[in-house]
């Protein structure tokens, strides 16, 4: 994620050249690929990792096997952190997708691409928009798959009494 | 049942937890690991249900070394309860209690009747609690979901490390008490760890001292109490050991071998005869009289008690060994 995303696209041109595809839909979707794995990885790591270690105690102590500790018990309580990588990663590829189309793999990118050539701002507007629209559109619907997933609410008030 | 054989436990190759460890556990019985912080308690516990490896030495269940189970099937025959609960944030309180039926995988009828028997023993509304999570629970009432979870499949052994050690203090003792109604229904081998002499001596059959690692005594709480083998046991139940060995019995048990002054008269004060020694004492001690009148449980006066006939049972107690 460090490497800047046209930088990544540039490298990836000479390389890909060699099967003739240099630009287009390819390379974009290679590096799509590359820049989600860095989130949705060092999440799902984090989620599991930062499990209460008596929760991790407990599931061995009344005889789970590791998959069924992982399966059961680390992956669901780390689905908030892991759901918040996928739409880390989501957000992330709609803005590099956009760039993309500086290579040729079209998309709404093309708009924006095609305005800064021809000066014409409202056409870089619309461009910009619409891709804001779209990240903030699909980071609500996988915010709504998240809520279903985890059914528990952090901060729902505690009941009192024994 | 459970026998340590020259258990000894080291960590990183010279840090030494538990040296040299061995007793023997009957079926049934309840007993209660205690000592401070760092002497071993909970590695020995852990070490049963093979969470901890045994450096040297051996634990012997049923004739068979703990090493030559499978591990996660053995540890399905014994309820693990610790501290802080360790119920699964994700599941429901029915999910989180049948957990291991789960694992072992019974049919759905006999999930049913063992939640609600379960529910019902740890005095928590079935139907009311099914669905619900364990964060919407207070913490006395995790623990006793805690404690279902880990009687969930019926096993034999149960390891408990310090159920009750993070309640506030007036939870606690109705936990205590329920879980020894609980126990007497169920008749479980107990290993508990504790680090309350209180605790100890309220709910074990046998206490196993500890310090360092080592083993220092094991016996029962009121040989604990009365015959101390070693200064560091005298130390650690505390100067009023004698006032805590009176919790262990009761007016009833005193009845047995000294007798009671029939005469009674209605203005005392009275105990019923189920009333621990220490209970009566403290009411001896907040009346004027001398005495205090003693009924059976359908209230009928026995006799009068004084502080002298304490003092004197006490004594007899102190003189026998192995009480």
């Amino acid at each position: 994620m460090t490497i800047p995303s046209i930088a990544l696209l540039g490298i990836m041109i000479p390389i890909l050249s060699t099967i003739g595809q240099g630009i287009g839909f390819l390379p974009a979707f290679i590096a799509l690929v590359l820049y989600s794995q860095l989130p949705i990885i060092r999440n799902t790591y984090a989620g599991i990792n930062n499990l209460d270690p008596n929760i991790r105690d407990a599931a061995n102590g009344i005889g789970m096997s590791t998959w069924q500790r992982l399966l059961k018990v680390e992956i669901p309580n780390a689905m908030p952190l892991i759901m918040a990588g996928i739409r880390t990663a989501t957000v992330l590829n709609i803005g590099i997708g956009a760039i993309a189309a500086f290579i040729g793999a079209g998309g709404l990118g093309v708009l924006i691409n095609q305005g800064i050539s021809r000066t014409n701002s409202t056409m870089v507007i619309v461009g910009a928009i619409s891709v804001s629209i779209l990240a903030i559109v699909v980071d609500t619907i996988l915010k709504m798959i998240q809520n279903k997933l985890t059914p528990i609410k952090v901060n729902q008030h505690k009941e009192v009494s024994s | 049942m459970i026998k340590f054989q020259n258990v000894s436990k080291t960590y990183n190759g010279n840090v030494k937890a538990v040296k040299d460890v061995s007793f023997n556990i009957e079926a049934g019985e309840f007993v209660i690991l205690i000592g401070p912080s760092g002497c071993g308690k909970t590695s020995l516990l852990r070490m049963v249900n093979q969470l901890e490896t045994i450096t040297e030495g051996d634990i012997v269940l049923n004739g068979k070394s703990v090493r030559d189970f499978n591990k996660i099937e053995m540890r399905r025959k014994m309820g693990y309860v610790i501290q802080s609960n360790g119920l699964f944030p994700n599941m429901t309180i029915e999910d989180n209690v049948m957990i291991v039926p789960n694992l072992l995988g019974w049919d759905k009828v006999k999930k049913r009747q063992r939640y609600q028997y379960l529910m019902d023993l740890i005095g928590l509304n079935p139907d009311e609690y099914k669905k619900r999570y364990p964060h919407q629970l207070s913490g006395g009432q995790q623990q006793r979901i805690g404690v279902a979870r880990a009687l969930a499949a019926d096993p034999p052994i149960m390891l408990m490390d310090e159920p009750f050690g993070a309640l506030d203090p007036i939870i606690r003792t109705r936990l205590q008490d329920e879980f020894l109604q609980i126990q007497r229904e169920v008749q479980k081998t107990i290993l508990f760890v504790s680090h309350d002499i209180d605790e100890a001596v309220k709910m074990g059959d046998k206490i196993a001292l500890m310090r360092h690692g080592e083993l220092i005594q094991y016996d029962t709480p009121a040989n604990i109490l009365l015959h101390p083998r070693h200064e560091f046991v005298s130390e650690f139940v505390g100067e009023d050991r004698v006032l805590k060995s009176m919790s262990l019995y009761t007016v009833k048990d005193l009845l047995e071998s000294i007798t009671l002054d029939t005469n009674v008269s209605s203005t005392q004060q009275t105990v019923h005869e189920q009333t621990t020694l220490r209970n009566a004492l403290s009411v001896l001690l907040s009346t004027n009289s001398q005495k205090i009148k003693v009924v059976d449980i359908e209230e009928r006066p026995i006799g009068t008690l004084t502080i002298d006939q304490i003092e004197q049972f006490l004594q007899l107690k102190a003189g026998q060994k192995g009480a």
